[in-house]
């Protein structure tokens, strides 16, 4: 078997420790925020997406243009979802960024690699290349705040 | 985006913002720290966006009510509209590569609520993805004199020390005799040398100021945890330690030139130091007998930890220092 090449390698060149050695392939449930329905862009680094937001270290220029925000859990994701909306009121509201839908999937190891999750299950996936990591979530519920 | 009710302006009357660091980020910034070339402190709130600009209130503060908001002692909302320095605000649409497009002067009564964060939002430990945050903020009020402002910063900088000693489980080098505060002085000294990075970042003496420390978070919050812990505790922890101290008194021991008395006061000292350390999240009891030489150092270390537990609680008592909580 070859060696496993990241998706978004090419816009992470230069970028110290990215993804950072601790990243590894798992087998696990994972959570997203999702716009509406489920498609190729609901997939996309954040930092290709426009208008961007700054990224403003190497650790999160990292995670910006090449990982994927995800959740271990439903709770974890709706409570911080409500967290946002309480502290960035507008903007998740008319959903020009984050999303309104939270979406499920069951990620393995051919899929990328998985940053530990912090206190909040939040983790990044870094997905390889040549997946259709769309094809395994699909959207649970509404989102609110 | 909303209707601005308020005055555009070119970008170039804007002063020069230079980053200092994310306060609180998702997925991008969503809060964020500045300063002008003048020294004046700026945060940058995520309050808009379309499909090709974001919004940011822009928001002159002081450093102390940015600290106590870092510090979990105030709530975002009072930062940006309570604390906040200026009468007016100034509202900035940057595009996608962080350019400046537009910009709006806002009177603070005009300000869209919505732009605003609920009143009841502190800081989100989870929205600090900064792995190496290594500073800890202490408040203070009232009235200081000198030798309680000089006493302050170093009794807390001993007990981090202890408390990062502890942590890592290092073995402590308290060979010196022990007798009464200045061998105990001798032993933080030796702490302080093989820890040089621990200092005091920035300190601003006037009241209300505010001490930061080059410390690890974690080892500045488990200090305050050991406060709580004290407070909460406070008459049976001292009912201990004047026990311990009038024994230590009565047999002279800080005058005994031989460690042969140890053995015959050893379950007296393991009993009381146990009692006196239960109270308190760390360092344990067990802990501080493993690093040291016989049990009546391990005491001297429990008793010293108290001291300089007791002078910190009586600040944060008397209302003169505020812990950072989170």
């Amino acid at each position: 078997m070859g060696i496993k090449e990241l998706k978004y390698k090419d816009k992470i060149n230069g970028l110290n420790n990215c993804p950072s050695t601790n990243c590894i392939e798992q087998n696990k449930e994972a959570y997203r925020f999702i716009k509406n329905e489920i498609n190729q862009k609901s997939f996309l680094p954040v930092g290709l997406e426009n208008p961007k937001r700054p990224f403003n270290k190497d650790s999160d220029k990292c995670k910006a243009y090449s990982g994927l925000s995800m959740f271990e859990n439903e709770e974890s994701a709706k409570k911080l979802y409500k967290e946002l909306c309480k502290r960035n009121k507008r903007p998740v509201k008319t959903l020009k960024s984050l999303g309104n839908k939270l979406a499920k999937g069951h990620l393995m190891p051919i899929h990328g690699l998985c940053s530990p999750a912090n206190s909040t299950g939040h983790f990044t996936l870094y997905e390889y290349k040549d997946n259709n990591i769309e094809s395994i979530f699909s959207i649970i519920g509404e989102l609110s705040c | 985006m909303l209707d601005i009710n308020g005055m555009t302006f070119k970008k170039d009357f804007l002063p020069t913002f230079l980053f200092i660091k994310d306060l609180q980020y998702f997925e991008g910034t969503l809060l964020a720290e500045y300063q002008t070339k003048k020294g004046e402190t700026y945060v940058f709130h995520w309050c808009d966006c379309s499909d090709t600009l974001n919004r940011w209130l822009v928001v002159r503060v002081s450093k102390r009510s940015l600290l106590q908001f870092e510090s979990g002692l105030s709530t975002l909302h009072n930062l940006l509209y309570r604390d906040n320095l200026d009468e007016t605000y100034y509202l900035l649409d940057m595009d996608t590569n962080q350019e400046i497009k537009k910009c709006f002067l806002v009177q603070k009564v005009s300000l869209d609520i919505e732009y605003l964060p609920e009143e009841d939002t502190f800081i989100l430990p989870e929205l600090i993805f900064d792995e190496n945050e290594n500073s800890y903020p202490i408040l203070i009020d009232k009235n200081w004199d000198t030798d309680d402002l000089a006493s302050f910063p170093r009794k807390f900088i001993d007990i981090c020390l202890l408390l990062k000693t502890s942590k890592n489980d290092i073995k402590i080098s308290n060979d010196g005799k022990w007798d009464g505060g200045l061998a105990s002085q001798s032993f933080y000294n030796n702490l302080r040398r093989e820890n040089k990075d621990l200092k005091i970042k920035a300190i601003q003496y006037a009241s209300p100021g505010y001490i930061q420390f080059s410390i690890e978070r974690e080892i500045g919050l488990l200090v305050k945890e050991n406060i709580d812990n004290y407070i909460e505790n406070k008459d049976e922890i001292t009912s201990t330690f004047k026990i311990l101290e009038h024994y230590i008194s009565h047999y002279e021991l800080n005058q005994k030139e031989s460690k042969d008395f140890i053995n015959e006061h050893k379950d007296f000292f393991m009993e009381k130091g146990n009692e006196l350390m239960k109270y308190f999240s760390e360092p344990s009891w067990s802990w501080i007998i493993k690093v040291s030489e016989d049990e009546f150092k391990a005491i001297k270390t429990a008793m010293s930890f108290y001291r300089r537990i007791l002078f910190l609680s009586k600040r944060v008592l008397d209302k003169k220092a505020m812990f950072a909580r989170l």
